[in-house]
Formats: C-alpha cells, structure tokens, sequence
C-alpha cells in the first residue's frame, strides 16, 4: 500500500507559519507605500509627463485601498490590479529610487494579498490576473499621457 | 479550500512561471518604456565658434554656447569653401505622442567639415533613437538616409559629425528616429540658408 502525500507550497507554509494580521498588512501596506511613492516622484522630478503619470499611479493605489468591501473575486483582483501597476509603474521608473521601492512595494502587497487569499482558502489566481492585467493598464497610461502631455 | 486552475499545478512550477513571467516583463518594460520618463542634458560648442571668417563673411553663425577663451584665427586654405550655415529647419513634433523644438542646421567649419547641429533642442526621449538625415522633407525615408548615430542628448545644443562625402543636395530634413518601433520622434525641414 502506498501513501500519496503533497509538500505544500511556500506560500502555504508562509499563511500557516505567520500570524493572521500579516497578510492584510502587507498588502494594505505596499500600496500605501507605493501610493506615497509614486506622491514624492510626481512632487520631486520636474518632467511634466513623469509627474502626470506617478500622479495617475498613486491615484490607483489610493483607490485600491479604499476598496474594503467586494464581491469575493473583485477585491482579490482589484488589490492585485494595484500591486502590479505600482509594480510595473516603478520598473518604468527605475532610473529612481523611489522606482525601484514603488516595484518593491508592488511586490509585497502581492505577496500580502496572496497570503490573505491563502488564509481565506480562496484561490490567488484572481489577484494574479489583476497582477498581469496591471502591465496593460499601466502602458495604456503611459500612452495616455503621452499623447496628452507635450514633452 | 482552494480548487483553483493552479493547485492542480505543482507550487515549484507555478511560482517559478509567475516570478519568471513577473520578471521579465518588468525588465521588458523598463527598457522599452522607461527611455519615456528618462531627459538628458547636453551643452556641446558650435562647430562655427572659432571660425571668425564665416563671421566676417556676413554668413549667419549661431554663437557658442560655451563662453571659452578668445582663439587665434586658423589659417583657412584659399580655395577651401566658406565655413557657415548651408542649412536651417525647424524641429517640429514628429507623430503624434512625439513632440520635437528647437532649430535643426547643417554648418560647415574652417575645416571643412560638415555637422549637424540642433540648437534649444529638445524632443521626446524613447528608445533606439537615431539622428537621421533623409532625403524625405517630412520625415524619415529608408532609402537614401545617412545615419549620423544614436540620439546624445534630449535636450541642449547638439552636433553631429556629418561623415565626409556625403552629397547634401539630396538631403530634405534631419529627423530624430526610433528604429526599434519604425517611429519619427521630431522632424526638421532643411532648406538652403540665406
């Protein structure tokens, strides 16, 4: 007789190791770091377009986490949404450092929402489509600004 | 419990694709995309500041950005063409997203030699650009076009060694290029200079 067993993933063994506040926390967390990120690039960089656009990044974020309440698929993804685009936002503006936290804080409010996710039981793959799905919305901004901010 | 499309896939293969798939799009993005957010500054000398003959000729001469010390006059062969502005065009937005300004001129130093140079240049950053002249008043024409190199700056006062033997009659307007999307960024129409 064999007995068949699974090794759970890392973020399993994570959502079961760490306490029930850290998920919520971190993904409540990188956003608003990410959201006041993207604030001191569009106060401290002088190009019109990167102003507009960190302006537009941090305006998501904020949104995001005033999003509390959601049918269960929409918040998931709405949260991913946020984190990928302060994700991607920031690897556009990696020339920065502020760039570079915004892609960390993107990082870790996906891993925050992952985790809740995990915690609840409910599948992360509604947070990682809202993840990916950010890369479009955050091109479609850059074209956007673009195309309405001379530069 | 979690009945999701991904816990039928092993972890070590799902979260090697997202982090790989997460990865490389970020880096995808930061080299195609952040060039957009990205300005550069440089201040280079016009070819025509020492050249006290094109000035004494009545030859339009654009000043030297660089206040520099007081040079002797070169000796200027007899029978070697006048030095000055052969051309001049404005630096307009090249398609739409892509904004361009300043003055586009193609001078001829005591030496000769020939250079693009834009003046209160500035045009919108991006990547793979290049610095053309085309045989296209309105913007870049594969056939014909002389590369002068990669874009050095956004913004400033900029020359570009136009290499020798290049026959300029057929030349119609210096465009700031992207190769990578096939896109003008900036157009200037050169006409002759009077």
């Amino acid at each position: 007789m064999s007995v068949q067993t699974t090794v759970p993933s890392p973020l399993a063994r994570v959502a079961d190791a760490t306490p029930p506040w850290l998920g919520p926390a971190l993904s409540l967390g990188g956003r608003a770091a990410g959201a006041a990120l993207a604030i001191s690039i569009a106060g401290n960089e002088t190009y019109d377009r990167t102003q507009i656009y960190a302006v537009g990044v941090a305006l998501l974020a904020v949104a995001s986490l005033l999003i509390v309440r959601a049918p269960w698929l929409l918040l998931p993804l709405a949260e991913g949404a946020a984190a990928g685009v302060l994700f991607f936002s920031g690897a556009m503006l990696w020339s920065l450092t502020a760039g570079m936290l915004m892609s960390v804080a993107g990082v870790a409010a996906l891993a925050g929402t992952l985790l809740k996710q995990r915690r609840a039981g409910h599948d992360p793959l509604p947070a990682l489509v809202g993840f990916f799905g950010a890369l479009g919305l955050s091109i479609a901004w850059v074209i956007v600004v673009a195309l309405a901010v001379e530069g | 419990m979690m009945n999701g499309p991904l816990s039928r896939v092993p972890w070590y293969v799902s979260t090697a694709a997202v982090a790989a798939a997460a990865l490389g799009s970020a880096v995808l993005v930061n080299v195609l995309v952040s060039p957009y957010f990205e300005r550069t500054f440089l201040d280079e000398a016009s070819p025509l500041a020492d050249a006290p003959s094109a000035q004494s000729a009545g030859t339009p001469v654009t000043a030297a950005m660089d206040a520099g010390t007081p040079q002797p006059p070169v000796p200027t062969p007899p029978d070697a063409p006048a030095a000055g502005v052969l051309f001049r065009g404005e630096v307009r937005d090249g398609e739409p997203g892509h904004n361009g300004d300043g003055t586009a001129l193609i001078i001829r130093d005591d030496s000769g030699a020939l250079f693009l140079r834009f003046e209160e240049f500035s045009v919108t950053n991006g990547p793979d650009l290049f610095v053309i002249l085309s045989t296209d008043p309105n913007g870049y024409a594969g056939e014909g076009a002389i590369n002068l190199g990669g874009l050095k700056a956004t913004d400033g006062n900029i020359n570009y060694e136009i290499p020798a033997g290049v026959d300029l009659s057929a030349i119609r307007s210096a465009v700031i290029w992207c190769r990578a999307f096939d896109v003008d960024f900036a157009v200037a129409t050169l006409e002759p200079a009077t």
